[in-house]
């Protein structure tokens, strides 16, 4: 399935450097232009341990919050399971991170993310890109304003696609890309023989990837 | 050798009280058994360490069980030098001294490093290590932000926009957006104008719906328990009557509202009011009495006199919930001890053993040698909360009272019961069981009445539970203090360094995830010392939080 491949190389691509650091508050060196006496300017990228406290998990509530704002929907219609129950704030309420201690006699949250967590941000984070894609598809469009979502996806060079990708990042992650980040994201418009996807699921699979990534899941 | 214990008594308004001269240690020729000083004994041979500071050390410190009894490797090393014929605790200060150089559990780091650093000594996974030096540690307080990851500062150092976005999302429920972002940035060039503006933040933040009705109450849930199913809105029934306990929003809305603008935290314990909220979500104070709203629920209200209240500690849902049937409250009292003063019995922590307990006046057996290292201090906990009713019982050893009219008290089925019984008929409940249940049956009358006095106050109480109850011997003491009254027992545990850390440590895994480690332990306890020149404000305390390095330091 097409975009179970495209979801393969959007992790391998982008995703899976952040992943790699996941809980261990890494971070991604950089050279920041700044002259600092007798140190050297870093130009890799090379992980390592934050120094003080690890990241926090973004547990449901501020993740539902980030997800609904960042894709122009109310928590409320976020994400309906079998479109009925909420899926944040109910079904998955737990590997989310929340808990709910009135019926079930869950007295305190998970300390950590679960087994089960990593596949429902998945879930609902894949849903909601695919509902906001869908519906500005649709008419209207609300996020992905950048070029139609018919036909093939421009090709990664193209003007119109760096302006999704720095849409995006600022929705989710409250920043710009660098040129890297924005290259990679980018590059997801084609398939790995060189082949344009469909324009729409470009647009989900750049939503997916940078709103599972761990600067968006941790903080 | 044989160990020996003598008792004195003195006199003190009438009443005899129990003091012990002195406790050894009984030795026989293979077992040796510890008696639950050890932690004090660390505390005052270590007055300063993490451990010991709004504390008293836990028992896992040393152990790794109880029950039966096992060591760890610092355990063991102390074992392993006691001297035999000595006190046990002058034999374990000099054994803590003889091992301080070594390194019990062989992680690198000696056992007088450990206990200073706040790792524990017996567990090798323990371990505080200090952070390695980074060449860029003359680092960047503030800068613009650029693109890219952690952006602004090298790790270890204060980063003000990484604060704001922990502010946002901690304490709001949602995290800055872009334009949130690039306005704080531009304001935070000046770091004194990003700290003030960071501040400004919190503080909107700390009067939002998410942090007074989501964040808040959520961190309260082990404290209060509630239960769907025996609460306020419960459908389930006994008969006609919806087994209501208690209503555990009156126990939600008087933590909110202490919990959270500027008011003072210590009157979780102390407060005899209760807060009531109007359908536009206006609070008020009302120090009455408060009836049930609904006749046919079991529970509901608050009926305690203010005069007795102390807070948290006697709603009728705590009470209900945690002393339930039982004579000695000692559910009640562990929870107390538990919630608010951050020490877990049933782990091993908080133990002050009082000489001369326990008694053991219930008889349940809770002095053989098994028990009574716990409750010997928890029985003593216990006490004070003996004149307040969870829910009747059977097991009433005096002669009920008579049958009388009004709310004086009568006597259905067996129970003693605070009602207003009418005669005009009404409902009839056939006997509901065997044991325990109402084998005449009642008849609750057309208008209903309040069938339990869930979490009244009975200064008769002690003598009608337990016949072998003596005000004069059963001394109520908490951390090491006598007192006569809940209330008394309140104000000790509010005045108190473990209610202070206790709370300053639920706001700081809040905010971290974690407990504090290494360091980090300087930052709590300079947070929750300062309480007192705050006004035990929580608002204020998580406005020195934000200011520690790890909360600004990624």
């Amino acid at each position: 399935m097409r975009p179970s491949i495209y979801l393969g190389h959007a992790l391998s691509a982008v995703s899976m450097v952040s992943a790699l650091c996941a809980l261990g508050g890494c971070s991604l060196a950089r050279d920041d232009g700044h002259e600092q006496a007798g140190a050297k300017q870093e130009t890799t990228r090379d992980p390592a341990p934050a120094q003080r406290t690890p990241l926090q998990w973004k547990r449901y509530a501020t993740f539902e919050a980030d997800l609904a704002r960042a894709l122009a929907f109310s928590p409320e219609n976020l994400c309906l399971e079998f479109g009925k129950e909420p899926c944040v704030r109910k079904v998955h309420l737990v590997p989310l991170g929340g808990h709910e201690p009135f019926s079930t006699g869950m007295l305190e949250p998970p300390a950590e993310p679960l087994a089960t967590t990593p596949t429902v941000v998945d879930r609902v984070v894949l849903n909601a890109c695919t509902s906001r894609a869908e519906q500005d598809a649709a008419g209207d469009a609300k996020v992905f304003k950048a070029f139609p979502l018919r036909g093939d996806a421009p090709a990664p060079g193209a003007p119109e696609v760096g302006v999704l990708v720095t849409d995006l990042y600022r929705r989710l992650l409250a920043r710009n890309p660098s040129a890297e980040e924005r290259d990679a994201v980018a590059s997801l418009a084609r398939d790995d023989a060189g082949k344009p996807i469909a324009a729409i699921d470009f647009a989900k699979l750049a939503c997916f990837t940078i709103g599972t990534t761990t600067e968006f899941l941790f903080f | 050798m044989l160990a020996w214990r003598a008792r004195s008594r003195r006199m003190r308004g009438g009443r005899p009280i129990a003091l012990a001269l002195c406790a050894g240690t009984l030795w026989s020729a293979s077992t040796a058994e510890a008696k639950p000083t050890a932690p004090s004994v660390v505390c005052k041979t270590y007055p300063t360490i993490p451990d010991c500071a709004g504390r008293i050390a836990s028992c896992t410190l040393c152990h790794d069980a109880l029950a039966p009894a096992s060591w760890n490797d610092f355990g063991a090393d102390l074992k392993s030098v006691l001297a035999p014929g000595v006190a046990f605790d002058d034999a374990l200060r000099a054994a803590l001294a003889e091992i301080e150089g070594e390194d019990s559990d062989a992680d690198g780091v000696t056992n007088i490093a450990e206990l200073t650093a706040g790792s524990l000594p017996g567990d090798p996974q323990s371990t505080d290590r200090p952070r390695a030096a980074h060449p860029m540690d003359a680092g960047i307080a503030v800068t613009p932000r650029d693109a890219g990851p952690f952006p602004v500062s090298d790790l270890g150092d204060i980063d003000l926009p990484f604060a704001f976005r922990r502010v946002r999302a901690l304490y709001c429920g949602e995290s800055p957006s872009f334009e949130d972002m690039e306005a704080f940035e531009q304001v935070a060039i000046s770091e004194q104008a990003g700290r003030r503006r960071l501040h400004e933040v919190l503080e909107g933040c700390l009067q939002s719906d998410y942090w007074l009705k989501t964040a808040l109450p959520r961190l309260a849930d082990k404290r209060i328990k509630p239960q769907g199913s025996i609460g306020p809105d419960t459908q389930i029934r006994l008969g006609p009557l919806r087994v209501v306990l208690g209503d555990y929003h009156f126990d939600y809305r008087l933590w909110r509202y202490v919990m959270s603008g500027d008011r003072d935290m210590r009157e979780l314990l102390t407060a005899d009011y209760h807060v009531l909220e109007a359908p536009d979500g206006t609070l008020s104070l009302s120090r009455e009495v408060i009836p049930k709203v609904d006749p046919m629920a079991l529970g509901g209200g608050q009926p305690l006199q203010p005069q007795y209240r102390a807070g948290m500690l006697t709603t009728q849902w705590f009470l209900g919930l945690n002393t339930m049937f039982s004579a000695m409250p000692r559910t009640t009292a562990a929870q107390a001890y538990r919630a608010y003063l951050g020490a877990d019995i049933s782990a091993g922590e908080g133990l002050r053993p009082v000489d001369g307990e326990p008694t053991d006046v219930d008889n349940k057996g809770v002095d053989a040698a098994g028990c009574a290292g716990c409750h010997s201090t928890l029985d003593p906990l216990a006490y004070a909360f003996m004149r307040y009713e969870g829910l009747p019982s059977t097991n009433y050893e005096a002669p009920a009272a008579p049958r009388g009219a009004g709310t004086g008290g009568g006597e259905l089925g067996g129970f003693p019961v605070a009602a207003q019984l009418g005669g005009d008929g009404g409902v009839a409940i056939p006997g509901l069981g065997r044991d325990g249940g109402l084998p005449g049956g009642i008849t609750i009358p057309s208008g209903g009445f309040n069938f339990f006095s869930i979490g009244v106050y009975n200064p008769s109480r002690p003598k009608q539970r337990i016949r072998a109850w003596d005000d004069g011997v059963q001394q109520p003491v908490v951390l090491g203090k006598p007192v006569e009254t809940l209330l008394e027992w309140a104000q000790v545990a509010a005045a108190s360094d473990e209610f202070k850390r206790n709370l300053a440590e639920m706001f700081f895994v809040h905010a971290f995830g974690q407990k504090p480690q290494g360091e980090q332990l300087n930052e709590l306890n300079a947070i929750w010392r300062a309480l007192p020149e705050d006004g035990y404000s929580a608002n204020r305390l998580i406005h020195r939080l934000i200011d520690t390095p790890s909360f600004g330091a990624p």
